[in-house]
């Protein structure tokens, strides 16, 4: 397993945002990591990627994809997976992490991240599926656990078993979302902390902590729009707790702000944790 | 494994289908409609304090909205000019033709002018308010595209010109910035667009008044950022003939019909299309 450039377990990183090139080319922030959202820079040509070439010369960079359709029912997309490999390899990138869900059926791409029943089957399958990403990455592959909105009769496990079952299965990695757990955890009515509790810390790559917005019927939604709130700040100690240190990055996905904005929130989990 | 896979398959059949469900535009706000979503998916649907439709309805709305932020901000003067709710009319029509295939969410845009570029109605757009011209709205979008064009198109090399290649220019065509593109206006839309806010949200701008005669622009991402230039239209008629002439032809072109004077601004014309990168090559020269 090659594990290049590696981050530092208690390092503070932030989402790489068009917005903020302009303000990290005059500054260079003191951030540990800038993580990329990997599908907007797979085109070496693009503009993007030269922005991405200069900023690697000075910060480690990690992957976050939104699209391998990991539960979809479609096989992988292989030639979605040698273009991932390829950016991995320029970014020589320490980790490459995705989502435990599915994003498109039938040819079509929902641009979502998307629930399935939580079943031993579908956990065997996944896990199968993450392995082969692992090994074609060459690279830890690290999987989020995503926020969701509703819950299916037809599931046999709870989300925390289901997850673990995958990772411990794959040999994979956890790419664990604080927020994601209180989201789905307001949602669902079950105690955050449970699921704290279920991660086997051993294997947690980085954590993910965002903003989110409620909807007026009470449902919760992982907007990425706004700074991270204080229940989920207190979900992040507990975790702090359990199993730090993990190198912890901040997404901003919507109505981003000035990147000093951004760069107070790290400032915060850093209070937070000690 | 293979009923695991038969399972997932229906269920992600049922719930594309949900997601997919128009929105509702009867009431005069974009509603979800429950009613619509697969009996099946809901029934497997657990609910508590929130109802099991009105779950599922969140990432139905979400879907929705999602791809219609998308392409308002990648197609502003478009939005603007029609308003978000008439533009959303057009955007849902399109999407579900159309919908998303690949992990490129902005190459949404570009797609959208594809479809509604060639089945506009001749007689405009009706909006609540008003009908905006068709061609109003063909030129909006072309100008969107443009922007979007200079803005993601592959970098490239700009064309260096060697004292070498003097003696062979006058025979020699260009090979073209894939950023650069000239568009024609008979509002001043790109004017309108510099004014527009950010974000957009539901602004709708008046069209302004029709411009006495069309102008042209030309838009390309340059050495030192985005270049958007007003063109002369002697400028635009060369730009337009060195895309299927050699500069020499085009030259001769543009003097014969206005003499010396033309002849000087060419060149310069010319010049400066070198400095902005509008080429990156020469094509056609022994």
């Amino acid at each position: 397993m090659r594990t290049t450039g590696a981050i530092v377990r208690g390092s503070l990183g932030v989402g790489l945002r068009p917005a903020h090139y302009s303000h990290i080319y005059e500054h260079w922030p003191d951030v540990g990591f800038f993580e990329v959202i990997s599908e907007n820079y797979l085109d070496p040509s693009t503009p993007a990627s030269s922005h991405l070439a200069r900023i690697r010369e000075r910060y480690p960079i990690v992957m976050h994809g939104v699209t391998l359709n990991l539960l979809g029912h479609e096989p992988l997309d292989e030639t979605y997976l040698d273009q991932l490999c390829r950016l991995a390899d320029r970014v020589d990138a320490p980790y490459v992490t995705d989502h435990l869900c599915w994003t498109g059926a039938h040819g079509v791409t929902h641009h979502d991240l998307l629930p399935a029943p939580y079943t031993s089957g579908l956990a065997e399958l996944a896990a199968e599926r993450a392995a082969h990403v692992q090994r074609r990455l060459g690279r830890p592959f690290g999987i989020e656990n995503l926020s969701s909105y509703v819950e299916l009769a037809d599931s046999t496990m709870t989300e925390w078993q289901f997850y673990s079952d995958v990772v411990r299965s794959s040999d994979c990695w956890f790419m664990l979302d604080i927020n994601n757990i209180y989201v789905s955890s307001v949602n669902h009515g079950f105690d955050p902390r449970e699921y704290v509790d279920a991660i086997n810390f051993d294997r947690v790559l980085q954590v993910h902590l965002a903003g989110h917005s409620q909807e007026p019927s009470g449902i919760i939604v992982d907007t990425h729009d706004r700074a991270v709130c204080d229940e989920v700040w207190d979900l992040y100690a507990y975790a702090w707790k359990r199993g730090g240190p993990f190198p912890t990055m901040i997404e901003w996905d919507a109505d981003i702000p000035p990147m000093p904005i951004v760069l107070a929130e790290l400032d915060r989990a850093a209070k937070v944790r000690t | 494994m293979s009923s695991v896979l038969e399972d997932l398959e229906r269920f992600q059949r049922e719930f594309s289908a949900m997601m997919r469900t128009p929105l509702d535009r009867s009431s005069g706000t974009l509603r979800a409609s429950p009613a619509r979503y697969p009996a099946p998916l809901v029934e497997r649907t657990r609910g508590g304090r929130v109802e099991p439709t009105e779950r599922l309805a969140t990432y139905n709305r979400q879907y929705w909205f999602r791809l219609f932020g998308v392409l308002h901000n990648e197609l502003r003067t478009t939005t603007a000019v029609l308003g978000a709710w008439t533009f959303n009319e057009l955007a849902q029509q399109f999407l579900l033709a159309r919908p998303p295939v690949g992990h490129e969410l902005g190459g949404l845009a570009d797609t959208f002018a594809e479809f509604w570029l060639s089945r506009l109605p001749n007689n405009g757009v009706a909006t609540p308010r008003d009908t905006v011209p068709r061609d109003a709205v063909v030129q909006a979008l072309q100008i969107d595209i443009a922007f979007r064009t200079a803005m993601t198109s592959p970098q490239e090399e700009p064309l260096q010109l060697t004292a070498a290649d003097a003696p062979r220019l006058p025979v020699s065509s260009f090979v073209w910035s894939r950023s650069l593109t000239i568009v024609d206006e008979s509002w001043p839309l790109i004017e309108l667009r510099r004014q527009l806010p950010t974000p957009l949200g539901d602004h709708r701008a008046a069209l302004p008044e029709r411009l006495p005669a069309p102008r042209s622009w030309l838009i390309c991402r340059a050495p030192r950022g985005l270049c958007v230039k007003p063109l002369v239209p002697l400028h635009a008629a060369l730009l337009r003939l060195l895309r299927s002439h050699t500069l020499g032809e085009a030259l001769a072109d543009i003097e014969a019909r206005d003499g010396a004077e033309t002849a000087a601004n060419a060149r310069r014309w010319f010049a400066e299309g070198i400095e902005l990168g509008f080429w990156t090559a020469l094509r056609g020269t022994p």
